[in-house]
């Protein structure tokens, strides 16, 4: 019996191998990153906000509309004018609208990923030797003491 | 990319340690974790399915949520028994909503090269002249597994495939560790029969 | 209105719209005299502060390091060279090897030597004096940018970071660190270094830093005999409270098995209340008391025992270098209570989860 076990686990070993290449692994995160931000969008509530507001502002306050329907109207012809320039996906917009968001935000952001037209262009004298480093994030615990001993 | 502590051979962050900074607002611990369960969450989600674009579909949902639901996760369990569940209630919910459709599998090739071949007859697998038999081999588990219900898939997928011990198991499923031996043994007991030819004497 | 101009309250409501008006004039000037400040310690500094590399396992690593003499003495952070054979700095331009002095893992602190004369160097300054709420300035290479300032407080003395211990107290202070800033000086308004900057927390919003008296104890160690002995006297502590006096209490929770701690006469449950003559009302008295003390030294211990006073002499021993000293045991039911796994020897198979702490070699 038990050795029937065995067999039939180490058969199933082979599942192990079926995998989708390490390719898919490497990518993963920045996928993972990229389905979390379109979630956002996906969210039903962000429409149903926004049907919302348009309803209430036209016929509630149909003075307003005017100076409304100018602004959307801006910022549809700029978001329509970034689909038409990268044709072919549906997250182009979102992704122009996203790299200006990250490119106009603070500091730390930026430099959250390191930028490479940044390294090129500096004259350090390790850039020949060291040209991706891996930059000492500090994030690593200092000590593996979880007692409090002397 | 996250460049994490990644070095074999030398201290790795605890999964305590990243959730704590996580919920503190790190986002980057939760970046570590990801990159420190995708390849097991992919193999048990995809044992289940056996379709490679479900299986990513239910691993991006599986950190989605568990990333969502940080604040509720509390040190009584392990973080991964935490993030198994949450990754094996995906996928059953999403295996019964598809009972209906038949899905065909989407297999991932087995890559046959040399040192596959090598690690199947380390593993006792199959003598060399068999290895032309793999593709055989590999329908069969696959059906096989199909043929087992949800839950003793589940079970046979933690154990004998991601190697979890039985009370992991237990705690993953929300059942008690009879349950999850019961439900073994009568697994192992139809992947005897189904697998008779296959299982070297 | 002339009764009004005669009232006695006409010059005090004059003189306080006066001060009023001038507050926000002041307020410009305060923001003025901060950047100013630091611009002079910055510019100041700069010329000490320096990039370090070190060849690292599959990728070479990158921070920041100071000169802390004028013979080519430098100090940066253990996380920046680790065990790499070969390390780096950026001087004048021009890269130079540096020779590793002494590194030591406990305390996060790493010495360097260049081959160079007249290297200009950090001052050291008091780190006693720092307070909560002293303004610190750290001076850093983040990425592969020019050095940087910035700009923070104290905002405390803390003996661990979640659940890990450090060797001895460290400040934590609301100064950003950046992905290569990790072994930069941390300086006061004078441009004395007052610590070194060694971890990140709060996605780099805030830092821990190594007091420089600390890190001079350290230097000294690795000056006299290349490594550093750190004392050991075998007694586990744990953090409570003093119902009776309403305060911090340092309590006694374990005694390692052959220590001298064992041999002492101690008990668990004694609160401790003086190390030496340092009266102990925080735990950073003792883990500092502890870091501090010399290998050898006999060292005086208080304690309150069921309310009457009681003295013991605990002869400091130099800590194991080997990882046997914590016993698996002993981790699984520590104080606070973590129960994960603490894997000895390098190698040794665990089944119960998927990611053993492996202590590196060195490590107590």
């Amino acid at each position: 019996m038990e050795t029937n076990d065995r067999a039939i686990r180490k058969l199933l070993q082979i599942k192990k191998l079926e995998t989708p290449g390490t390719e898919y692994f490497d990518a993963f995160l920045d996928e993972f990153h990229r389905y979390q931000r379109s979630s956002l969008l996906r969210s039903p509530s962000v429409w149903e906000t926004m049907a919302a507001f348009f309803r209430e502002t036209f016929f509630a306050e149909p003075r307003r509309v005017l100076a409304w329907s100018g602004s959307f109207a801006a910022v549809f012809l700029f978001l329509a004018l970034a689909v038409l320039q990268h044709e072919g996906s549906s997250h182009n917009a979102l992704m122009t609208a996203q790299s200006h968001v990250r490119q106009s935000s603070a500091e730390a952001d930026a430099l959250s990923s390191p930028q490479p037209d940044l390294q090129m262009v500096s004259t350090s004298a390790f850039e020949q030797d060291f040209k991706s480093p891996r930059y000492v994030t500090g994030q690593t615990p200092l000590s593996y003491e979880t007692a409090f001993a002397f | 990319m996250v460049q994490g502590d990644f070095r074999p051979g030398e201290p790795q962050v605890p999964d305590e340690e990243l959730v704590d900074r996580a919920q503190a607002g790190d986002i980057k611990a939760f970046d570590w974790l990801v990159l420190r369960y995708k390849d097991r969450l992919y193999g048990v989600i995809y044992n289940m399915t056996s379709n490679h674009e479900d299986t990513n579909d239910m691993l991006m949902e599986t950190f989605d949520k568990a990333f969502r639901s940080l604040g509720t996760y509390r040190k009584n369990a392990a973080f991964y028994t935490w993030i198994y569940r949450i990754a094996l209630n995906r996928t059953l919910n999403h295996i019964n909503k598809n009972k209906k459709r038949s899905k065909d599998f989407s297999l991932n090739d087995i890559d046959l090269d040399k040192s596959t071949e090598r690690d199947l007859t380390d593993m006792g697998v199959l003598a060399g002249d068999k290895v032309a038999e793999l593709g055989e081999l590999q329908k069969k588990l696959n059906e096989s597994l199909k043929n087992l219900s949800d839950k003793h898939r589940a079970v046979v997928v933690l154990y004998d495939i991601d190697g979890m011990s039985h009370a992991d198991i237990a705690k993953t499923l929300d059942c008690s560790e009879g349950t999850v031996r019961s439900r073994l043994h009568y697994a192992h007991q139809y992947l005897q029969k189904a697998l008779a030819t296959y299982i070297k004497k | 209105m002339r009764r009004l101009l005669h009232s006695k309250w006409v010059y005090p409501v004059c003189l306080c719209l006066g001060l009023l008006s001038a507050v926000p004039l002041s307020g410009l000037g305060v923001i003025d005299s901060i950047s100013g400040e630091v611009q002079q310690v910055f510019e100041k500094v700069s010329p000490a502060v320096v990039k370090v590399r070190a060849s690292g396992g599959y990728q070479p690593l990158a921070g920041t390091g100071f000169f802390i003499d004028g013979n080519g003495t430098l100090l940066t952070s253990y996380e920046v060279v680790r065990e790499s054979p070969r390390v780096w700095i950026e001087y004048h331009e021009q890269k130079l090897e540096a020779q590793v002095l002494g590194r030591d893992q406990r305390s996060g602190v790493a010495l360097l030597k260049v081959q160079e004369k007249n290297t200009p160097f950090l001052t050291m300054g008091n780190s006693d004096g720092l307070k909560i709420a002293s303004g610190l300035i750290s001076v850093a290479y983040a990425y592969n940018l020019p050095l940087s300032p910035s700009f923070g407080f104290v905002k405390g003395f803390d003996v661990r970071y979640l659940n890990r211990f450090f060797a001895t107290s460290h400040v934590r202070a609301d100064v950003s660190v950046c992905p290569g800033q990790i072994g930069g000086p941390l300086l006061n308004s004078r441009g004395e270094v007052v610590a070194m900057m060694v971890l990140a927390i709060q996605d780099g919003k805030e830092c821990y830093g190594i007091p420089m008296k600390a890190a001079q104890r350290v230097v000294a160690d690795i000056r006299s005999c290349g490594y550093v002995k750190h004392g050991w006297a075998g007694v586990g502590v744990v953090e409570g409270h003093n119902p009776a006096a309403d305060a911090k209490a340092v309590l006694v929770s374990q005694l390692y098995s052959n220590t001298p701690a064992a041999l002492s006469g101690l008990k668990q449950g004694d609160q401790v209340i003086a190390i030496g003559k340092r009266p102990v009302t925080d735990p950073r008295d003792i883990l500092d008391a502890a870091f501090f003390a010399r290998v050898g030294d006999t060292v005086p211990v208080t304690v309150l025992r069921n309310g009457t006073e009681c003295k013991f002499s605990i002869k400091v021993v130099e800590r194991p270098a080997s990882s046997s000293l914590v016993d698996r045991k002993l981790v699984e039911q520590g104080p606070d209570g973590l129960t994960r796994p603490f894997v000895l020897e390098p190698g040794a198979p665990d089944s119960s989860g998927p990611a053993p702490i492996r202590v590196h070699g060195t490590q107590p």
